[in-house]
Parts: C-alpha cells; structure tokens; sequence
C-alpha cells in the first residue's frame, strides 16, 4: 500500500494485481526497473481476481512445450520464494483410452525431466487411501506436483519491486481510460498515459495483467486482447475425518479425475472437488460484478447446482466419502479462456509499449511473468520462446467476441480431455478460404486449420493411389486420427511425377518505399539487397540472436521487398515488421496475403507441364533456383500475369506461382489440364508440411526454429556474415565463434514395434530422444533433446524424425532411442543438417536418377430416501423467503422497484435458514417431518431445493408474479397454503417456524398476522426450542440472558438466527434434493394498505475518516482519544 | 385526535428506547396537530408516568390486568386493541425495538390493519400516509405508503432512526388507568421466567465495543480483544463470518441479524464491514476501525482508522493502556 501521493507519471504502469501482475513487478525489478507503479481495482491482498480463488496446484507435465517447461519453472520459482509444498499428484484413468493418454503423459514427464511413475490401482490406494479402486485401472504419479500459495506470492514478490525499485502500488483505483497517441504507422498508436480514479499516469509502458477483464481496458486503447471470462465450478466439502487427521493443509496427493473432468484437492480438513465438465459457461466482462456489488469476489460467481451435479456422482463414484460430507462452500468461479487456449503474452501489435500478460493460470503465473519481463527488457524473452503465447498470433478474425466464445465453448471440455496432436477445430470454420475452394472441393480435399485459413490436408480423389503405392492403414487407432494414407500417396506420387498444391494460406507482406530494402536487410541475417529478380530465405533473429521468424524475402523492385510467410506466423511476423519499422514514412507496409493465391508446383515433371501453359524460360538459366520471374500463364479465360518463384520446401523441382486472387482459378484449371497426362495431383499440406520436408530436413519455425535454437545449431548459418547490420548480428556472431551445443539432426526409426508387436507412428512432436540407455539428454541452458518433427519418409523408406542433439553425439550412424506412449525405439542418425533423402539436392536441381522407391488418438440431507421417522409423529412446516446475497453495497434496478440482483446470488433469509436448521435438527432428534414453504417467485424454488438438500421431507411453492407482495398480503396467502397443506395432511402442524423478520424487507409482522389468522400463538426472537407434549419452550434472547415461555401447540415461533448454526448440504442431500417433489400451491390474495413507492440508497456520507497512524505506533494517539472519550477509567 | 406511543419497560425500568419514541412522538404529533398520548402496559408501568410526561405526554395510559404481570405479545397486543377502541386515536405507534415491533404487529393482525415498520421520517396527511422506511437494516431506503381506510394509523420508528431529545416543555402527564378485559387464553404467552446469563454490561449496552472479523484468524487470536475490552470496560463483538466459522458464539455477533449496538466507540478490527455487519455497529458513536486495506467499507466509514495489521496494533493498544494506568 502506498502512503504516497497519487503519481503522475511513471516509466511502467502494471494493471492488475492478481499472480501474474505481481509476479511482473518482482521481475522487472529484477531486471533493473524503476518507478514502477502497480494498479488493481481491488482491495489487496486479494483483489477478487482469478488468483484469490485459484486452487493453487501446479501439475508440471503437459504436451506443450511452453506450458509444461513454463510450469516446471514457475513452480521452482514458488519453491524459492518458500511457497510450495509438494503434495505430489496421480491422474486417474477410468479407460483404456485414458491409459493410453498416461503413458503418453509419462513420455511428456520423460521430455521436460519430471519425475514420475505409473501406479496400479492398488497402489494409487496405497497413497490415496479413501480413494475406490476398483473404478480406476491405473495412475499417473508426480510427486513433485505442488501446492502453491499464490496470494502470499504475489505479496512477497510486490515487496521485492517495493524494496529494490520502488514499487508504488495502488490498490482500488480503477483504470477509467488508457491514452495513447497516433504513431507514424497506419492503424497503429502508442500508449501514452493511464487514466483512474484517483488521476492520471503518463507512461512509457502499461502492462495489462488483469486477468478476466483485460480485454476491457484493451479495448480502451482500442486493442483487442482475445479471451472470455469463463466458469470452472468448485465445491469445498467438508470436513472429513482421515483428512483432519493430517493436521496439515494438504498431506494426500492431489488426485485429477480427468475422465470424469474432476480434480479432488485436499484442503485441510475438506476436500476441493473441482470440474472442468460442465457446459462451457462463458460470461462477458460487463456481467462480472464490481468489488462491492459481489457477495464474495467479482470472480467467485453463485454457484449453478444444476451443472455440478454429474461431477458430484463421478466424484462420489471414486471417493465415497465425499457423498456424506457437507458442501461448505461452493462458486462458479472465473477464470480466462483464449480462442486456441494459450495465453495472451507480448505487446499488443497495434499498440506501442502496451502490454498483455494475460490467461495466465496460476501454475505458470510466476514463470509467463518472468517471461513478459524479459521480454520488455531484452526484446524476446530468454527464458522461453512463447511463440505459441505470442499475442500477436491472432488474426483479425480471431479478435471477435464471437470467435473466443465458439472456440472457448469447445476446448473447455478439452481442459482434461484427451486431445490429439493433429486434432482440427469444429466450430468456426470457413473463416478465410481460398478462390479456389470451389476446385479443391470438387477434388474431396479435407481441411485443416492454419489458424483460420482452410487448407486441404490430402485429397479424397487421390483415394486410388493409395492402391498403386500399396499404402496401409496404420494399426492402432491413435496414429489413424487425422491422417489418412492417402497422404503417403500423394507424397509418392509428387517425387514420381507431380504435385499442385493450394498454398493460398501464406501470408504476404509487401515492403516498400525508399528505405524498404535497408530495412529488410535489418530484419534479416542473410542479404536482402539483391539483384531485382531474386530471393532471400532467411531468419529474422530476435536481439539474443535466436530465431524469431524463417521466411522468403523477394526482391521484386528496387524498393520492394514482397515476405512469404507461413499463415501460422503471419501474425507474428507482421507484428515484428511494424514493430521495428522506421517512422519516418520511408517504409510502407502492404498485407498483400488477399490479394494473391499461392499454387505450388513441384516433382519431376513440374516444368513439363508449366511449359506448356507458359512460353517463359523455365530453364535453370532462364529460372534459376531462387529467382522470382513474372510470367504470363495461359488459362481458359485469357492470359494471366503471375509471378513464378523457383524454390522448393518439398525438395523436388517446381515453383511457387503467385496469381492474383481472382485469378486463381482459371490457374488452377490450367495446371490441372496441361497436368493431367503427366500424373500430376492436387497435394495437400500433409505432404507440404510434413512429409516433403522431414525428408529432407527441411526446418519449421515452431518445431525446429525457436528462438532457442540460433542458425548455427540449425544448420542454417552461412559460410560469410553480412556487413550491414541487422537485428541480433552481434549475438549471432557471437554463436558463431562460440559454436554450436547441439546440431539438428534427421532421425530414422530402425523399428516401429511396440512391445505388443504392433506398429506405431510417433505423433506430434516433443517425443523424447534418449541414449541407448534409455537416459534423458541435456546439454547447455537446460536444454533437452526432444523430437521437433516426426513424420513418414515414404519416398526415405523410413519413418523420420528431426530434432537437437547435443554436439558430441550429432554424427551420423549414432544410435538412439525415441520414446512414444511410453516405450522405447531404436533410431539413428541419418543427417545431421543435411537432407535424408537426395542429400545431393539432385531432384532440386532438376536431375531425376532414380524411380521412386518402394514405400518407406443436517448431516443427512437425503430428502426422498429417509422418510419421516416412525418415533414421533411431529409435523414442523418452516417457512422461508428468497432474498439476494448482498455484499458491501446494495444497488437499486433502475425503476426503483427492486434490488439490482444481476450480480448476485439469492439465499434463504438468515434467521429461516437457522429455523429450518431447527426444524431438522428436532425431527432427527426426536422423529417428526419437516415442510418448507415458500411465497416467491417461480426461481424460488432453489431455496426450496436446498432445503430439502438439509434435511426437508416436502416443499411447497407458493408462487407470486414476482413483485414485491405487502405483509397483510403475504400472510393471507400462507396462511391458505398452511391450511391446505394440514388439510392434506389431516392434522395441523405441531410447530410453524417463520424467520423473526426478512432481512430484506424487515416488516417484522407477517408470523404474527399468521399466526393470529391460523388462531395460534407467537412468540417472536426465540433462540431455543424445546418441543414438550401438547407444548413447546422456547427461550426468547434479551440483553444479557432469555425470557422462558412456555406455549401450548400448535404454536408459531419467530424464530432468530444462532439458535444454531446451519449445515452445508452433503453431496448426496443435494442429489437427492433433485428428485424430491415440489407442490406448487396457486394463492393470490388482495394486496394490504402498505404500498411501496420505490426504493433507494441512503445517501452516500463524504467519507471524512481520521488516519491515526499506520503501524502500531499509532497506539499511542488511540489511547489518546480514549482518554478523550472518557472509556479510559 | 390523539397518537398514542407504546412506551417499553422491564417490570418498572424505563427503556431508553422511551426516549427516542417520545420525541418521534412529539414530532409526529405536532405535524398531525394531534396530542401525545403515552401508553405503559403492564405491572410497574405507572412509576413511570412522570418520565412520561416530561417527555411530552398529555395523558398517561396506564394499563394494567391482573395477566399484566410481565410481558407477553397476545396480552399487550389485545390490551392496545382495546385501548384504541375505546380511545379512537389517529394512530399508534412504537419505537421498533424487538418488542415495540411485535407489540405493534399483535395491534395490526387483531385488527386486520397495515403496519409499517421501523420508519425514519413519517409524512402524515389527510387519507394516505407516507413515509420513508428502513429495508435491509438500513442499508436501503424505502418510500412508502400507508393507507389503513378508516382504521387508524400503526407505524414504527426505527430504532435509533430518531435521536432522542428533552422535551421543550413537559406535556400534563394526566394519567388515565385503563383495563382491558383479557381472556385466559392470551396469558399463554407471557413471560413464565428468565434466565439471566449474565448481568453487568452486555454487547448492545457496553460503552465500547472490540470486535474482530476473519482477520483475526482464530478463536485463539480473540483473546488478545478479550484483553482490550476487559481493560475498557467494554465487551468482544464479531462479524458473521466469524460466526459462521464457530470462532465466536452468536451473542457476540455484531450485526442486521446479530445484535445493533451503539457504544461510545466501537473498534472494528479486521472488518471489512458488509452491509449486514454495518447496520449493527452505525449506531455507534465513534468508529475506530484498523485494517490493513485503506479502502474498506469500514475503514472508509469509519471516524478514525489506522491502516495496519490488527495483530500488531491491539497489543500495542493493550500495552499503552496499561502503562498509562501503571499496570
């Protein structure tokens, strides 16, 4: 808390107190920053974020690479603050297929270095005692998962910015506006101050870390982060006895039911029960309550039953005594979703020196952190390459409400699913497709994403090759999904004749102007200021000389550099070129990627068939490998003026023809004609991306270049350096005399047998490679030898994968073993940076020797079962009113009439629940049944649901319109309702418990008019009761003791609340509750002589509080003022 | 055209709560033009007359029946429904303590009229009163309307919505004895004993008050309040979570469903002071309130504060008093 004045300017505002903003400030200080100022809306040291409610468990392995090394560090960085505790953690598997996914888990741990086992069902018990076996078939053990304290964290590490920068910090002061200014580049603008409420900050830098709403205060820069406020339910149940026993807040290992999408986190004496299950509940900003308007936080949301509920029984199903216990505490509680489920990390593209570090959970709070820190301060973090969290990966069509909602609502139920590598979207497709879509259509092409351009992955019509190249199905099911073997075929068929391949998907990006080409040479390593006419590939190196980009630079003219990209990085690189441009308008950025569709034509008889629909000079003097020609193509409709780039990421020969986009089609059907008699096919990007060039060893950004890795390691350094300079030389030269740690390597897999004899075909990336011996490899920076790219060699004849290893064992012919799902595979290295396949680039060059060779995944709240008990015959009705669950501030609907409850939750009125509680807790005493009944609205029957869920046998709903009903009014109707319900029952209720007054209303009259109708007597704030024969005793509290009355039944009690104190539902009280049946009883009554005006707040008192100090020595001026008082006797 | 005020005591001890009524009373008679007429129910009932005219009152009911030992709603209620009818007054009213209120709600449902409680100001007129009354133990406002046709008025005040002041001149204070005529049947509800848990200075009467919220941590880090209050003569209040919790009983529970105090200076440690834990402390006072986040409801309502941890400020209090004392 600061004392200071409200600052005026600063050199980084940091929005967002929550793991992640102060786990920055921490950093940043580290890094050497100052006159920071850290802002939350909040109150701290929970600002009612994401993190206040967070369960606060790290489970360090995942697939992907930046998840799992980011969680392993942030949980070391917990470590070294003293905030963790390992609890260690097992994954359940109710399935086979979730076994399958454990050994592949297993892998993982193998490839990040996590210690870990897998645990038959009975040793899963041996550690989780309480927990079912015989539901389980195994588990998955980490004992190194951890429980975190991230609020604590996030205080030690706000006082670490204090004391070593100066951190200012500024807790509830909302950020009103962000400021920023027009810069040079067209439809881009730079942060210039951060307005509150308590003043406004000019800045360098504003750093938006405030989880659930940072798309709000983005969009005051008008900037777009992509995420969506989305619910993960929670319920602490509690308290069980084997878990007390521990006497610690955690003693059992975390266990994650992921078949069932629950986890179950002891929490001292209760159990977390968690789910990620449910239906995706996504939530927009604007609906999250503000600090005072929430009951609890802004975060922890009403609870929603109805979508636990199946949870519930799966969790009771592993853990039988979570169903007797009682749910003490239960939310919907908010956490961030992105579009594709990375977080949102970097500097907004559009926005100077704004910031995102946001959709970060908790488990990689510290380490994303760290992350962002370096990266504002190095130019790209060193730590990690967050390429996947890079926020400016999204493209335009991903920045729209309705794209995160549909994509954020699918992957939701994935949080614990089993997702495979390849796995495409279902929702949100279409978004970009090509104008040749109508022709790849026609052709059975199957789509795949490049984020959101539509891509054919292989063709249907391709299905009759796969008869001619004898290509089978792959044996276990895993390694079928999302391939077909026709993909192997058109590979085949490409190296034999001919591939056509839709490569609309690039993105590309025009440079121009008089100092266009100076500043292409500055983006990349190798020389861009080349004839007119030719080419460039190379990366981009961030400022530490690691790869930031890998793409094509064409010299087009004197002053125009055209960049082809991937559509993966489009964002990413376009980001990077804005970012680094000269300001002084002598480069003008054009996004071309619309404007041009990419057809590429490769294999032995791609320059027959481009002859023949064009008289250009495809020679290799004519078009030399690299150069970029601009050629008229004959087509149907008329002759097209393309340009024709020779190069080859497949490594056959061919061109990649840029059309424009309209003219595309007419292309196309040229290709395909003069195609046709020399066996060329569509080919999809199952061969582009993968096959062609894992023969090759051709490189991905992504998978073999991260900004990790520099060219010398990926074989990409040139024999000379440029003189002129460029982003990252001084590192990179530095690489270059220090040499490489580790080489990329071509790895062939000597046998695909698993130990069940059945072939398996390693998916995705990051399988381990491991010495023979079956022992991790690392070498220098931690780094670890992880297969980057792994795919078939059909034309090799060998199953490939591409990967670093350490420089002393990168020679060829050395012998490996790569792990998949759990089991070892004998590899050897074939190349080390060079090609696999044609390692003299003889195909390249256009010299075709050979044929093709052959072809290389209320303690009993149980309401219908226990039925009213046989001992005494007591019948006890209890009547309840539905009121909100206010917090600090009560807000009034705009008409005046009600109490605005959009943000909150509704509960039974205080003093009913207790009487309710009474009710129950006599009739398990001494025998009895017990009805509830409601006057409300339709939506009360939730209270009536929950009073069944402790404890009562029947309810009854007397429903109203939903406006407020006056006292006469009210009690007219439940005196009926009370009356029908003994008439059915055929004797009066022994006792009738009302609440001694609503807490909303507080008419303090309604029991007593009933009472008086049903011709009973009352007794109002009575705090105990003791049910005698024909009577009842009931002690009314005053100051200092109680009057005793003793009232013959049937009576009325108002009751107040501490006479006790309710029970929390159990599990199987609230299940039970479901089924229990509700009578519905159609009362109305004429309205009384109390008429409701409207309703309105007190005003607002000028808040004039008198601070006496702010340590304890301000107890010398209270005690001062006691004396004044004169209560210092 | 008489406004007859309920007046409260304890088998012959004047409530304080007499004070407020009889100076809302006077108001309100006064924007009626109608006198104050004062009503004492009960044994003991007319020692107190004198305090009752001093208040304002120009006649004294005094009612007694030989049921009237002690108090009981039924009994009270029907004594006043037949005082009115003998009476005829514009109106009725009480100050809504526990009692005022219920005594009041017994008038309203023997003569099936409205009833509109814990009022803070009251605009009568010619037909249709209105008024403006207390929702959520005043944390919200209520207008409203009170039409009884030919019946008289019944209204509660707030308790402590009026601060009560001396009478500018007594009223004639004549007392007028009264019997209504009670059937058995109501002598079901009265008092048949007390059990007096502890006498001295209890939470709603103590001059200070020393409460904690969850930011005390556990019922062992009350001690070090207990400490405080002992030393102030004072007693130990909480918040409903606390409550909740089991740290504390609900005696101790400061609150719109607990107990409403008013001490000479309340200490608020901890509290972050929801609505609920507000309406029972802002009678107080003086506010103290020391918390660690400036920006709390209670540190924002409160008179003074100390923006600090409680955990180091109560004993540091404890130990400045203690010097001064020379303990």
């Amino acid at each position: 808390m600061s004392d200071t004045a409200f600052p005026t300017s600063a050199k980084v505002v940091v929005i967002g107190a929550g793991i992640v903003g102060n786990c920055l400030v921490g950093h940043l200080a580290r890094l050497g920053w100052e006159d920071i100022v850290l802002l939350d809306k909040g109150p701290l040291p929970n600002p009612g974020g994401s993190t206040g409610h967070a369960s606060n468990f790290i489970f360090p392995v995942d697939h992907n690479k930046e998840m799992a090394l980011l969680g392993v560090q942030s949980a070391n960085q917990y470590r070294d603050l003293n905030m963790s505790v390992d609890s260690g953690g097992i994954e359940v598997a109710r399935t086979q297929e979730r076994m399958n996914e454990l050994e592949r888990r297993m892998t993982s741990a193998m490839a990040w270095g996590v210690e870990a086992k897998m645990l038959t069902p009975a040793e899963v018990k041996e550690l989780v005692p309480f927990i079912n076996e015989d539901v389980i078939m195994g588990g998955f053990y980490c004992p190194t998962v951890s429980v975190v304290d991230s609020l604590e964290t996030g205080t030690v590490m706000r006082k670490e910015a204090a004391e070593k920068a100066g951190l200012q910090t500024f807790a509830n002061t909302e950020v009103l506006d962000l400021i920023t200014e027009d810069d040079p580049v067209p439809g881009m603008s730079q942060i210039k101050a951060v307005v509150t409420d308590k003043g406004t900050i000019e800045t360098e830098y504003v750093v938006i870390a405030c989880g659930v709403w940072s798309n709000r205060i983005a969009n005051m820069a008008d900037t777009y982060i992509p995420l969506v406020p989305a619910v993960h339910q929670m319920a602490d149940v509690g308290p069980m006895d084997v878990l007390v026993e521990t006497n610690n807040e955690i003693g059992y290992p975390i266990v994650r039911d992921m078949d069932t999408f629950c986890y179950e986190r002891q929490s001292a004496g209760s159990m977390e029960v968690g789910s990620y299950g449910h239906r995706a509940i996504l939530h927009h900003p604007d609906e999250i309550p503000s600090n005072e308007e929430a009951a609890l936080s802004p975060t922890e949301m009403p609870f929603t039953q109805d979508d636990f509920d199946p949870q519930m029984e799966t969790a009771i199903e592993l853990m039988d005594m979570l169903g007797d216990a009682e749910i003490k505490y239960a939310i919907n509680g908010l956490l961030s979703l992105t579009p594709d489920a990375m977080p949102c990390l970097g500097e907004l593209p559009d926005v100077r020196n704004l910031w995102s570090a946001a959709a970060v959970w908790v488990k990689e709070g510290p380490g994303m952190a760290q992350v962002v820190a370096e990266w504002m301060t190095y130019g790209y973090p060193r730590v990690i390459d967050p390429h996947a969290s890079d926020i400016s990966r999204f493209y335009d069509d991903e920045k729209s409400d309705e794209h995160i909602w549909a994509r954020a609502d699918e992957h939701f139920i994935k949080t614990y699913g089993i997702v495979h590598p390849s796995e495409q979207w279902e929702s949100r497709r279409g978004l970009k497709e090509s104008s040749l879509k109508a022709q790849t259509d026609a052709l059975g092409a199957e789509y795949f994403t490049a984020r959101v351009w539509e891509r054919p992955h292989w063709y249907a019509s391709n299905a009759d090759l796969v008869e001619r190249y004898g290509i089978a199905e792959r044996e276990v099911e895993w390694d079928n999904r999302w391939w077909s073997p026709i993909i192997d075929a058109e590979h085949l068929n490409l190296r034999e004749n001919a591939g056509m391949i839709d490569l609309t998907a690039f993105q590309i990006f025009d440079l121009t102007g008089p100092g266009a080409v100076e500043f292409a040479e500055y983006l990349s390593v190798n020389k861009v200021d080349k004839p007119v006419g030719t080419s460039t590939y190379t990366p981009w190196l961030t400022p530490d000389g690691g790869f930031h980009s890998d793409l094509t630079m064409l010299r087009l003219g004197d002053d125009h550099i055209r960049v082809v990209t991937g559509a993966f990085d489009g964002g990413r690189d376009e980001a990077w070129v804005k970012k680094y441009m000269p300001r002084d308008g002598s480069v003008t950025f054009t996004n071309r990627t619309e404007d041009y569709v990419t057809i590429g034509l490769w294999g032995p008889n791609a320059p027959a068939i481009l002859g023949q629909i064009t008289d250009a000079d495809l020679s290799h003097e004519g078009s030399p490998y690299g150069s970029v020609r601009s050629v008229m193509i004959a087509t149907a409709g008329g002759d097209v003026s393309t340009d024709i780039f020779r190069i080859s990421y497949v490594g056959d020969t061919g061109w990649e023809i840029y059309i424009p986009w309209a003219d595309a089609p007419a292309v196309w059907d040229a290709i395909a004609a003069a195609g046709a008699d020399h066996g060329c096919r569509p080919t999809g990007a199952g061969v582009y991306a993968v096959g062609g060039r894992v023969e090759k060893g051709y490189r991905l950004m992504g998978a073999e270049l991260e900004s990790e890795y520099n060219p010398v390691e990926a074989g990409l350094a040139r024999p000379k350096v440029k003189a002129a300079d460029f982003i990252g030389k001084e590192a990179y030269l530095a690489a270059r005399e220090a040499g490489p740690a580790a080489i990329m390597c071509t790895l062939a897999i000597e046998d695909l047998h698993d130990s069940q004899g059945r072939k398996r075909f390693i998916q995705g990336g990051n399988a381990p490679i491991l010495t023979d011996d079956g022992e991790r490899i690392t070498y220098s920076h931690g780094r670890v030898s992880v297969v980057t790219t792994a795919g078939n060699g059909p034309s090799y004849g060998k199953y490939l994968c591409l990967g670093y290893l350490p420089v002393e064992m990168a020679e060829i012919g050395n012998t490996f073993k790569v792990m998949y799902m759990n089991e070892l595979f004998p590899a050897t290295i074939v190349a080390t940076t060079g090609s696999a396949f044609d390692p003299e680039d003889t195909r390249l060059k256009g010299e075709y020797a050979f044929a093709p060779q052959a072809p290389p995944t209320l303690r009993c709240g149980d309401c219908s079962a226990v039925p009213a008990n046989e001992r005494s015959t007591m019948k006890i009705l209890v009547c309840v009113k539905r009121v909100p669950a206010p917090g600090a501030k009560i807000n009034v609907t705009e008409d005046g009439q009600a109490v605005d409850a959009a943000h909150l939750g509704f509960t039974t009125s205080p003093h009913e629940e207790c009487a309710l509680e009474e009710a129950v807790q006599i009739s398990e005493r001494d025998g009895g049944e017990v009805t509830v009944l409601t006057l409300g609205p339709v939506e009360a029957e939730e209270q009536l649901r929950y009073a069944a869920s402790v404890g009562a046998h029947k309810i009854i709903l007397v429903p109203t319109d939903g406006s407020a009903w006056d006292p006469q009014r009210t009690a007219t109707a439940l005196t009926e309702a009370i009356q029908q319900a003994e008439e059915a029952n055929g004797v009066p209720f022994d006792l009738v418990f009302m609440g001694n007054e609503s807490a909303d209303s507080g008419g303090f009259q309604v029991g007593v008019r009933v009472a008086h109708k049903l011709g009973r007597p009352i007794v109002n704030g009575i705090k105990g009761v003791v049910p005698g024969d024909g009577s009842v005793t009931a002690n009314r509290a005053i100051d200092g003791g109680f009057e005793v009355y003793e009232v013959p039944t049937p009576a009325v009690l108002g009751i107040l609340e501490g006479i006790n104190l309710p029970r929390y539902p159990t599990m199987k009280g609230r299940l039970a509750s479901k089924k229990a049946e509700m009578n519905t009883a159609e009362i109305d009554a004429a309205a009384g002589g109390q008429g409701l005006v409207t309703l309105h707040r007190p005003p607002e008192q000028e808040s004039n509080t008198e601070i006496l100090g702010t340590d304890e020595s301000a107890a010398v001026a209270i005690v001062d003022l006691l004396e004044e008082i004169g209560v210092l006797s | 055209m008489t406004l007859l005020v309920i007046l409260e005591h304890d088998r012959g001890k004047w409530s304080e709560a007499n004070d407020e009524a009889l100076t809302a009373a006077r108001l309100l008679a006064g924007d009626m033009g109608t006198d104050v007429h004062a009503v004492l129910i009960g044994d003991g009932g007319l020692d107190l007359a004198g305090q009752a005219a001093a208040g304002g009152a120009a006649v004294v009911h005094n009612v007694t029946a030989p049921m009237l030992t002690d108090f009981g709603p039924e009994a009270f209620g029907e004594s006043v429904v037949q005082l009115v009818a003998a009476e005829s007054p514009a109106a009725v009213m009480a100050v809504g303590t526990s009692r005022g209120n219920e005594v009041m709600a017994h008038v309203a449902a023997r003569m099936d009229l409205p009833f509109v409680a814990n009022c803070t100001t009251i605009t009568p007129g010619d037909g249709m009163w209105s008024m403006t009354r207390i929702q959520w133990g005043g944390s919200l406002l209520e207008d409203a309307t009170l039409d009884s046709g030919d019946g008289p008025k019944l209204v509660s005040f707030g308790h402590h919505a009026v601060v009560a002041e001396p009478a500018p001149a007594p009223g004639a204070g004549t007392v007028q004895d009264f019997s209504p005529n009670l059937d058995e049947s109501l002598a079901r509800t009265i008092v048949k004993g007390r059990d007096v848990q502890e006498a001295g200075v209890t939470l709603s009467t103590a001059p200070v008050v020393v409460s904690g919220g969850r930011g005390v941590g556990s019922a062992e880090g009350f001690e070090q309040l207990e400490e405080l209050a002992g030393l102030l003569g004072g007693r130990v209040g909480c918040s409903r979570a606390v409550t909740n919790l089991g740290w504390r009983n609900h005696t101790d529970q400061v609150g719109q469903t607990g107990t409403r105090i008013a001490p000479e200076i309340y200490i608020a440690t901890g509290i972050s002071g929801a609505i609920q834990h507000w309406v029972g402390a802002m009678a107080s006072k003086r506010i103290l309130a020391i918390n660690t986040d400036r920006e709390a409801n209670m540190v924002v309502k409160a008179d003074y504060a100390v923006i600090a941890d409680l955990h180091k400020v109560v004993p540091a209090i404890t130990a400045e008093i203690k010097k001064r004392k020379g303990l």
